[in-house]
This record gives structure tokens, C-alpha cells and sequence, in this order.
């Protein structure tokens, strides 16, 4: 598998998990937390996936073209560790879904980053709210896999729901 | 123009990089019977890149680009990047290959369309003495290439619209 390969099948599981949450989350109302804008692709593809829902992304710096930013509104500015903690008392069981694509190059730092924030999302989501990350330390507790068709490239997303 | 899908970034990302994937496996087979290098132009992150070295590995490619924002995996060694104004480090490409090209992949479009139709005119005639007889240009942008033959790339439907062309044997 090059780079590409790679990239497309990311890209791919990212967004048939985003549908595939959408579907699911149909009925269960609640706000979404992208954590991690980058360049706001899924952000972007979140707003048009979910038009009526407040959607809040946590990110340290923003670094993306004006069209793909989020408004002063749905964007929280921050070392994420930080600024998601202190979201947990106004949004205890008020997240129907987040999105969690984080980290850099250090995979080791990553995984820290993923289980520290990890610790959050019980009181986050709602019950039956999902969570889609791209490591599987983001697992939390009182938490079920969810498997999806096999579209969804394993080792890309890994998407969880609160029991 | 060509018509770019609309859809949202996460979307038309795929679909530029999907047909990226289809079109270079595509021309690799094209090429089996044409000697020459391969030239990236527009390294960019450098998947691409990635991916051509994975096609031919018995090649020399040479990636173009402004700047460097290649990720590490995907880094050319120094001897085969060429860093500046495509127009003006293509004029010097036949110094750096033993014979012209057999691939030019020049992925160089930008937000600003414009601009890029100015800057392949300006292309065109540093690129047409560095290819093989025979030697494909694949783009992400029209050229006009009169004489040239344009390839039936294996387009989608609604999908990213790209452009091959082949020079006259």
C-alpha cells in the first residue's frame, strides 16, 4: 500500500462512519465535538452531514483556508486536554457524537492523548451517543464496538457507543 | 473548464485522490513499452510520489516542487528533488535524467483556476522536449497539446475530472 492507497482508505472510512453515525443518531438529539480541526475536511463534511445540529470543534490553532473554518460560535480554542475537560460540566450528557481525529507523528503521544481525553466521553455523550477516533485507546468506559460493513477500512476509524 | 464536483472537502478529497489512484495505475500499464524516467511535478505531500515509486520501482523519478511540505515517509532523496519555479528548474530536467522522460505527472492546480490555465501555457514548452516518444502527460488541468494524442483515462461518473495526454511516436 503506498501513501495514497493509505490516504484514500482514511478518508473513506472517515466518511462512510460519519453516514453511518448519522443514520444511526437519526432520533437521539445532541451536539457534535470534532476534536481535531486540521484542515477541516471532516469538519466540513460533519456541517453538511448534520445541517441542524450545533456542532463545537476543539483545536489548538487554527490553520485552515476561511471556507473550512468554524465560526467564533463552534470553535473552542485550546490545548485540547484543557478546554474538553472544562466543556464536560455544560455538555454532561449532551454529545450525541464526537469525532475524535488527533495527534501528529509521535504515535506514542498520540496514544497518551487519545486515553486522556478518552476519560471524558462517558459524561459527554448520551446514551447510545457514538464515538469515531483514530486510535483505538480512545475506547472508554461503558462502551460497545461498533462494527460496521467492511467498507470501512479496519485500522482507520474505530467507533464505539455508549451503553 | 472541466466541472469539479461539488460535495464537501472530506468528499471531493476522495474523489481527487481516487482518480489520482485509478489514472496512474492506468498509464503505468501504457508505459510498459517506454523507456525513460518519471517526473513528479507538484510533490505536495508527497503520496503521489509515494505511489509512483511503488509502480516503478526500477525508475528514476524526479519530484518538482516550490517548496518542500513532503511528509517524511514520502521524502524523494535530495539527489532526486529539484526545489524552485517550475519554469524555471524544467528547463535544466535533461541534466538530470539520461534520456527524456516516460511520465510526466504534473499535478500543479491550485483553488485559483485562472491562474492555473496562465501556468500551464507557460508549461507546455518545457514540457514537451523532456517526455519520450510516446511519453504521457497526465494533469490535473486541460492542456492544449495540439497533435497530441488525449487519453481515455478511467473516469467516474460525477468524479474529479483529470487529463492524460500522449506525445506523437
Amino acid at each position: 500500500m503506498s501513501r495514497l492507497d493509505r490516504t484514500i482508505a482514511r478518508l473513506q472510512a472517515q466518511k462512510y462512519s460519519i453516514e453511518a453515525a448519522a443514520a444511526a443518531l437519526e432520533k437521539t438529539p445532541g451536539v457534535i465535538f470534532e476534536l481535531g480541526l486540521g484542515s477541516g475536511r471532516t469538519f466540513d463534511h460533519l456541517r453538511t452531514i448534520f445541517p441542524d445540529r450545533q456542532i463545537l470543534v476543539f483545536e489548538q490553532a487554527v490553520d485552515t483556508a476561511p471556507s473550512y473554518t468554524p465560526t467564533a460560535e463552534q470553535l473552542i480554542l485550546g490545548e485540547i486536554t484543557t478546554t474538553l475537560q472544562q466543556a464536560v460540566e455544560q455538555y454532561t450528557d449532551s454529545v450525541a457524537l464526537i469525532h475524535a481525529d488527533i495527534g501528529g507523528p509521535d504515535h506514542l503521544a498520540n496514544a497518551q492523548l487519545a486515553r486522556a481525553l478518552s476519560q471524558h466521553y462517558p459524561r459527554l455523550l448520551v446514551h447510545g451517543g457514538w464515538l469515531i477516533a483514530n486510535r483505538a485507546e480512545a475506547v472508554f468506559a461503558g462502551s460497545s464496538p461498533i462494527t460496521l460493513p467492511n467498507e470501512v477500512a479496519a485500522d482507520h476509524c474505530y467507533l464505539f457507543r455508549r451503553t | 473548464m472541466p466541472q469539479w464536483p461539488t460535495g464537501s472537502r472530506l468528499e471531493r478529497m476522495i474523489l481527487r485522490l481516487t482518480v489520482q489512484r485509478d489514472c496512474l495505475d492506468f498509464v503505468a500499464n501504457h508505459l510498459l513499452t517506454v523507456p525513460g524516467g518519471i517526473i513528479e511535478l507538484g510533490l505536495g505531500k508527497g503520496r503521489t510520489y509515494d505511489h509512483l515509486r511503488k509502480l516503478f520501482p526500477r525508475r528514476k523519478i524526479l519530484a518538482f516542487d516550490r517548496e518542500l511540505h513532503a511528509m517524511p515517509d514520502c521524502l524523494p532523496p535530495d539527489k532526486d528533488l529539484v526545489l524552485g519555479e517550475f519554469t524555471e528548474t524544467l528547463a535544466n530536467t535533461l541534466d538530470l535524467l539520461p534520456q527524456p522522460a516516460a511520465l510526466i505527472h504534473a499535478d500543479v492546480g491550485s483553488e485559483k483556476r485562472d491562474r492555473d490555465t496562465q501556468l500551464v501555457v507557460g508549461l507546455a514548452p518545457l514540457v514537451v522536449p523532456i517526455l519520450q516518444p510516446g511519453g504521457i502527460l497526465l494533469t490535473d488541468r486541460p492542456w492544449q497539446l495540439p497533435q497530441w494524442q488525449t487519453l481515455a483515462l478511467p473516469l467516474s461518473e460525477g468524479g474529479w475530472p483529470y487529463f492524460g495526454y500522449q506525445k506523437p511516436r
